[in-house]
C-alpha cells in the first residue's frame, strides 16, 4: 500500500461504474453492436472462477460458510441496507436465478387502478428487451396464458421440467381454481453457449457448482478474455466531475483500494452508472459541486427518492399428498392470475409461488412430551410424518413507495476516504400504508381456501417486513419534475450520464425484479449506443 | 471444457465428501487433525443412528461425521444471504469439546459397568449416551420444555447428538427416512425430475 499522491488517468469511450448485472447487460450489448473502447470500474474484487465452486458450495453445505468470499467491502455497511455484496457480478453472485417479466398492469396502476404513478414506458416498449435479457442469460420458462403472460416470442429454452413433487401441487392449486406454470428461471434446461444444463444440485441461491444457473462473470470474462472491455476492481468511484459550462460529464474520480495517495481519473465520453438502488443514487448524491450543490442530476431533488421494492405473505400448508422433499426445492410453480386488481373491491395486487417444502417433515430431536429420540425411535418419529406433505405458498405484493422512501447521506458515518455513507429507509406511501392490512388479510383468506381446496391446513403464516428486490432511488420520468432520467436512464441535467436497471424504477412490481432490471438496462444501452458507430455487421 | 472441467472438479469434491477410505486410515487421519477419533465415535454412532443402516451405513456415517469436523476452521465468513446485511464468521471448533465427551463415556461405562464404553452392550452404551445428552444442557436438556427440533450439528450439545444430527442432514438419512432415493442436493439429471423416485430396498440402496 502506497501513499504518495498520484494523479493516474484512463480514458475511454464509456465508463461503465458497477459490474452486477445490469453493467453485465450494458456492456453485453455494446460490445456485441457497437465500436467504442469501454471500461468498467468495481468497488469490489473478482469471485473465484467457476472451477473453485464445487469445493465452495461443499463448505457452505457443510458448515455454512461464504461461497463468495469477500464479495463485500469493510465499512460499506449502511444504516437500512438490505445486502451487502459489492464485487465482480454483484449480487447477482448469489442470486436464485429466478426471472418472471412484470406485468403489463405494472406499468400503468394509476391509470388503471388510481393507485401509484404510472412509468413513462410501457410493457409493450420493454418486451423486446425483457426478450433481449432471457437470450443473453438463457432463460428456461414455459409460456403461461397469454392473457396472463404475453410475450411476443418463445423463452430461449424449454422450461424446466415440473419436478414430481410440483406436478402434484400443480393439480392441487388448479382445484382451487389457480392457474400456475413453471417458473422461468435464469437455470438451463439444455447446455447452451458453452454451459451446462442444470443437474438439481439444488443450491442455485447461493451457489450453483455446475454453472447452470447465469451469472454476471459470465458475461465479463469472454469480454475480458478477448479484451473487448477493461475493468478496474478495488477502485472506489468517489465523484463524478461535470464540465462547468455545459454540464456533461467529463470523469469519473476513483481511488484504488490498495493505493490511497493515489486519485484515478476516468475520462469517456459517457457514463453509466450501474451501481444498483443503493450506490447510484448515493456517487450522484456525493457529486456536489458549486454549480449541483445538491448533487448531479438532482435539481428537483428526486436523487434518493421513491426507493421501492416489495413485501411478502408466505405460508406453509400441510396436505394429505406424498412430497418428498429434496427433488428440486428452488425450482417453483408460479401465477401470475392475481397481478391483475380484480373487478370491484379495494386495490391488491400480488404474484404467487408454490415450492416443495421440508417443514413439518424434519426429523425431531424430541418428540411432543420432551422425550428424547435416538435411533429407531428417531427414525420411526420422522417417517410418521413423511406421509403428508408440505407446501411453501408466498406472494410478493405491490407497495407503492412514498417520496421519503429514501436514500440520504449519512450525516455520521462516513467510508475510510471520508465520504458520507448512504443511509436507507422505506416508506410506503399513504394509501399503500392504509391498504397494507387489508391486502395481508386478503393474502391469508386465499392460502386457507388453497389449504381447504386439498383437505389440508395452514401450518403457520409470516409477513416479511422488509422490501425485497429493492429498487428506485433514480426513477424515470416523463421530466425532471417526475424523475431523475428518462425512459432510456439519461439523466434530464446530464445529457452524456446515465443511471441503469434496478435505481430507474418507478414501482417495484409484485414480482422479482431482475429481468426487469436487466431489460430496462439493455433498452438504455440502445440508446447509449447511438452515439457510437455501428460494428459491421451488428 | 466447461462443463468438463466443472465435473472433474465436483468427482473430487464428492470423493473427499463421501470417504472411500478403509475406516481404520479415515480414524488416523480424524485423529490427527482433531483429537476426534472415529473408533471412539463408531460405538455411539451405533445406538444413536437407526438400525437399518446396518454395520456398512454406520460405518460410513461415523467416518463422515469425523472428517466434516476434521475439516471444520473457525473465522471463516459465513455466508450473508439476501435481506442480511451482517457478515459472521464460524465459531470456534467443537471437536475438543466434543472429545471430552466422549471421553467422559469411558469414564462414566468404567464407573457404572467396569469396562470399556466400546465394550458395553447396545443398551448399556444407550442408556449412557441418553444420559450425557441430558446432562450436556442446550438443546439436549431436559429441563423446562425442551425444544422437539434437532439441533445443526455445530450448534449440538453432545457429540451424540451433533452425529445423529449429522447424519439426518446427509442425503443418506434423508432417503432413510422416506424409503426413496430422492438423493438431495445431489447432482442429478434434470430430466428425471419429474419421476416419482425410486424405493430402496436396503439402506442407501436404490432398486433396479
Amino acid at each position: 500500500m502506497t501513499f504518495i499522491a498520484k494523479r493516474q488517468s484512463v480514458e475511454a469511450d464509456i465508463c461503465i461504474i458497477g459490474s452486477g448485472i445490469t453493467a453485465a447487460m450494458v456492456a453485453a450489448k455494446l460490445t456485441s453492436e457497437r465500436r467504442a473502447k469501454i471500461v468498467v470500474i468495481e468497488a469490489g474484487d473478482d469471485q473465484p472462477p467457476i472451477n473453485q465452486w464445487p469445493a465452495n458450495r461443499e463448505r457452505w453445505r457443510a458448515y455454512g460458510t461464504s461461497p463468495w468470499p469477500n464479495d463485500h467491502i469493510d465499512g460499506y455497511d449502511p444504516e437500512g441496507i438490505q445486502s451487502r455484496s459489492m464485487c465482480v457480478g454483484g449480487m447477482a453472485m448469489h442470486w436464485g436465478g429466478v426471472t418472471p417479466r412484470f406485468s403489463p398492469e405494472d406499468f400503468k396502476t394509476m391509470s388503471l387502478c388510481g393507485v401509484g404513478y404510472d412509468w413513462p414506458i410501457s410493457y409493450e416498449d420493454l418486451e423486446p428487451h425483457y426478450y433481449e435479457a432471457e437470450v443473453l442469460m438463457g432463460v428456461s420458462g414455459e409460456q403461461g396464458p397469454a392473457s396472463m403472460d404475453p410475450r411476443a416470442k418463445p423463452f430461449p429454452l424449454p422450461a424446466l421440467p415440473l419436478s414430481y413433487n410440483l406436478g402434484l401441487l400443480k393439480n392441487w392449486v388448479a382445484d382451487a381454481g389457480v392457474t400456475m406454470w413453471s417458473q422461468p428461471s435464469a437455470k438451463l434446461s439444455r447446455s447452451y453457449q458453452g454451459r451446462g444444463a442444470c443437474c438439481r444440485n439444488d443450491t442455485c441461491t447461493p451457489i450453483c457448482p455446475v454453472g447452470a444457473k447465469y451469472s454476471p462473470d459470465m458475461t465479463w470474462n469472454p469480454l475480458r478474455a478477448n479484451k473487448r472491455i477493461e475493468l478496474h476492481t478495488r477502485t472506489i468511484v468517489r465523484s463524478l466531475v461535470h464540465d462547468e459550462n455545459s454540464g456533461r460529464i467529463v470523469a469519473a474520480r476513483a481511488v484504488h483500494r490498495d493505493r490511497l495517495g493515489e486519485t484515478i481519473e476516468f475520462r469517456a465520453k459517457t457514463f453509466v452508472v450501474a451501481a444498483g438502488y443503493a450506490w447510484s443514487a448515493h456517487l450522484l448524491l456525493l457529486s456536489r459541486s458549486s454549480r449541483f450543490p445538491n448533487g448531479l442530476a438532482n435539481r428537483a431533488g428526486l436523487v434518493g427518492k421513491y426507493l421501492t421494492g416489495h413485501r411478502n405473505v408466505q405460508a406453509f400448508i400441510d396436505l394429505p399428498l406424498e412430497l418428498y422433499p429434496g427433488i428440486n426445492t428452488q425450482h417453483s410453480l408460479v401465477s401470475k392470475q392475481f397481478m391483475r386488481k380484480p373487478a370491484g373491491g379495494a386495490y391488491v395486487r400480488h404474484d404467487l409461488r408454490v415450492w416443495e417444502s421440508p417443514v413439518g417433515r424434519e426429523p425431531r430431536l424430541r418428540d411432543d412430551a420432551g422425550a428424547l429420540l435416538l435411533g429407531d425411535d428417531m427414525l420411526r418419529d420422522w417417517r410418521q410424518r413423511t406421509g403428508r406433505g408440505t407446501a411453501r405458498v408466498r406472494a410478493y405484493y405491490d407497495v407503492i413507495p412514498a417520496r421519503e422512501s429514501e436514500l440520504t447521506l449519512d450525516p455520521v458515518r462516513r467510508t475510510l476516504w471520508a465520504d458520507p455513507l448512504p443511509k436507507l429507509s422505506f416508506r410506503d406511501d399513504t394509501m399503500s400504508a392504509a391498504l397494507r392490512g387489508y391486502t395481508e388479510d386478503s393474502l391469508r383468506a386465499l392460502f386457507d381456501r388453497l389449504a381447504k381446496a386439498g383437505d389440508g391446513r395452514v401450518i403457520r403464516t409470516a409477513v416479511d417486513n422488509f422490501q425485497d428486490h429493492p429498487a428506485g432511488g433514480c426513477r424515470m420520468g416523463t421530466s425532471a419534475a417526475t424523475g431523475v432520467v428518462d425512459s432510456h436512464g439519461r439523466t434530464f441535467e446530464h445529457e452524456n450520464l446515465f443511471v441503469v436497471g434496478a435505481p430507474t424504477m418507478v414501482s417495484g412490481s409484485c414480482a422479482n425484479g431482475t429481468l426487469t432490471f436487466c431489460a430496462l438496462s439493455l433498452r438504455s444501452a440502445a440508446e447509449i449506443g447511438n452515439a457510437f458507430p455501428r460494428l459491421t455487421g451488428a | 471444457m466447461l462443463a468438463a472441467a466443472v465435473t472433474a472438479a465436483m468427482r473430487r469434491v464428492a470423493f473427499a465428501e463421501t470417504p472411500r477410505a478403509s475406516g481404520e486410515q479415515q480414524g488416523a487421519a480424524s485423529r490427527q487433525a482433531t483429537g476426534l477419533d472415529v473408533a471412539a465415535v463408531r460405538p455411539v454412532a451405533e445406538v444413536v443412528l437407526p438400525s437399518e443402516l446396518g454395520r456398512a451405513g454406520v460405518e460410513r456415517a461415523a467416518n463422515a461425521f469425523t472428517a466434516w469436523i476434521a475439516a471444520y476452521r473457525a473465522g471463516e465468513e459465513l455466508e450473508h444471504p439476501y435481506g442480511s446485511e451482517r457478515i459472521g464468521t464460524t465459531a470456534p471448533s467443537s471437536a475438543a469439546r466434543w472429545a471430552d465427551q466422549l471421553a467422559a463415556l469411558d469414564r462414566d461405562a468404567q464407573a457404572a459397568h467396569r469396562k470399556a464404553f466400546a465394550q458395553c452392550t447396545a443398551d448399556e452404551r444407550l442408556a449412557l449416551v441418553r444420559s450425557a445428552i441430558a446432562n450436556a444442557g442446550g438443546a439436549g436438556a431436559a429441563a423446562g420444555a425442551p425444544s422437539t427440533r434437532m439441533p445443526s450439528p455445530l450448534s449440538a450439545p453432545h457429540v451424540a447428538v451433533a452425529m445423529l444430527a449429522h447424519f439426518v442432514e446427509s442425503t443418506d438419512g434423508v432417503n432413510l427416512a422416506y424409503q426413496r432415493r430422492i438423493d438431495p442436493r445431489q447432482c442429478r439429471p434434470l430430466a428425471d425430475s419429474p419421476k416419482l423416485p425410486v424405493p430402496l430396498t436396503r439402506a442407501g440402496r436404490a432398486s433396479a
